[in-house]
């Protein structure tokens, strides 16, 4: 990226490939074409920053994890052999410089459920409105101090498939697990999550 | 512990073409390409039936509370650092690189190289001056016998382990702070003891084994009261 202060060269938004295909534009970067590489970063920016932002709970970092991501899968292009969508694999790659990077930066935010277990005892979490009196800012908080008590894997599996917008089927591709771990991910991430978020709504 | 950034995806799947453009964010529509999946699943675990409904809320919840994105100026400097860090191939098509170098910088670097760079001067003048000239404390950070002097191989670092509990018996093995030894202590090793004398005065013996521990000298403790070995 370049410095933040500095105003840059403005780079052309392509907008001629909107109807083409991942792999027609792949193919077409392949053979020299930039702009195809700008359509495809704009067309998964978005949902890449989602993922990212999700994981790092800040902007700065989430750019940060979206160009590295961006940058490896471009670098990378030979290691993706179509099997999956390129969508699916991107994700997969940003996810990951997401989470090295939380890493490296030390600004995860484990918080101890103090030996907690989820059990159907646990008060049930109503979710016919769960955000009522709730800002978007105040819920978007609430929501990450929900995912940092994830583990790691469930946290990747349960934004995958929330924000990156990922069916099971393409959160199993990404992460080259079956399809039932996700299933078992998602599902123990919702009884945490559940529970959590149930607990600070009442308080 | 890095992650593969390269996945090979191992499942079959259509070419995605427009279908993966600007997915609508608000709905669940994925989840119906599940629902054999999820059929098949639920069939296994009956019993996560019921909170289906709550794993959906919880995902409209996410999806209610994405974050703004960024203005396209942002993204016009992300791009930019995509294209300077992918280097030659990037500028043999031509584009116009807004960012000089082949290294691309972020936001937390570029945020705070300007402003350290005068600081770290300053200390660093500061440093000189004020400070005794003593040679400061190292080694606080212990050497890993067994992985020799090359590169460590950090599996989990302290932040990443929490300690739930422990048995009362167990917490004498509890250290706190950094073990002094990461190694086997060797009090004395072979060579270093010779043998002068086999006497059976205080019931002592010798056994001699072929292997390089010999020979083991085998007293017993408490046969001569006052005089334990």
């Amino acid at each position: 990226m370049a410095p933040r202060g500095e105003a840059p060269e403005k780079l052309p938004t392509s907008r001629q490939h909107p109807a083409a295909g991942d792999d027609h534009l792949l193919a077409q970067y392949a053979a020299g074409d930039r702009e195809s590489l700008e359509e495809l970063f704009r067309r998964y920016r978005g949902v890449a920053y989602r993922v990212a932002y999700r994981l790092l709970g800040q902007e700065a970092d989430a750019l940060d994890a979206v160009q590295d991501g961006f940058l490896k899968a471009f670098t990378h292009l030979s290691a993706f052999q179509g099997r999956s969508s390129f969508k699916t694999w991107l994700l997969r790659v940003v996810s990951n410089s997401a989470l090295d990077l939380g890493r490296q930066r030390g600004r995860r935010e484990i918080r101890s459920l103090d030996g907690w277990t989820p059990t159907d005892q646990d008060t049930p979490f109503r979710m016919e409105d769960p955000g009522q009196g709730l800002e978007r800012a105040d819920m978007r908080l609430l929501i990450r101090e929900a995912l940092a008590t994830l583990p790691e894997a469930q946290r990747q599996t349960f934004i995958l498939h929330a924000d990156g917008e990922l069916s099971y089927r393409e959160v199993a591709e990404a992460l080259s697990i079956s399809i039932g771990t996700v299933m078992s991910r998602l599902f123990y991430a919702r009884q945490k999550l559940r529970v959590f978020l149930s607990r600070r709504i009442e308080t | 512990m890095n992650q593969d950034p390269i996945p090979q995806p191992e499942f079959q799947k259509p070419e995605s073409g427009q279908e993966a453009q600007e997915p609508s964010h608000a709905g669940l529509d994925h989840l119906k390409n599940d629902r054999e999946e999820l059929a098949a699943w639920l069939n296994k675990h009956p019993e996560e039936a019921s909170h289906l409904e709550d794993l959906q809320a919880l995902v409209s919840l996410c999806r209610q509370s994405e974050p703004s994105q960024p203005s396209d100026e942002t993204w016009d400097h992300v791009l930019g650092g995509v294209i300077a860090g992918i280097g030659p191939s990037a500028a043999s098509v031509g584009h116009a690189n807004p960012v000089s170098g082949s290294r691309t910088l972020s936001y937390f670097e570029r945020g705070l190289r300007s402003s350290l760079m005068g600081a770290a001067a300053a200390a660093a003048f500061l440093l000189a001056v004020l400070l005794p000239h003593e040679k400061p404390p190292t080694g606080i950070e212990p050497e890993i016998p067994f992985l020799g002097r090359g590169e460590t191989l950090p599996i989990v670092d302290a932040s990443d382990v929490d300690l739930m509990s422990m048995e009362g018996d167990d917490t004498r093995l509890l250290v706190v702070g950094i073990p002094p030894v990461n190694a086997p202590l060797v009090l004395v090793g072979h060579g270093d003891i010779t043998l002068l004398s086999a006497a059976d005065e205080y019931g002592t013996r010798v056994q001699m084994s072929s292997g390089p521990d010999a020979p083991m000298i085998v007293a017993p403790l408490s046969k001569q009261p006052g005089r334990e070995r």
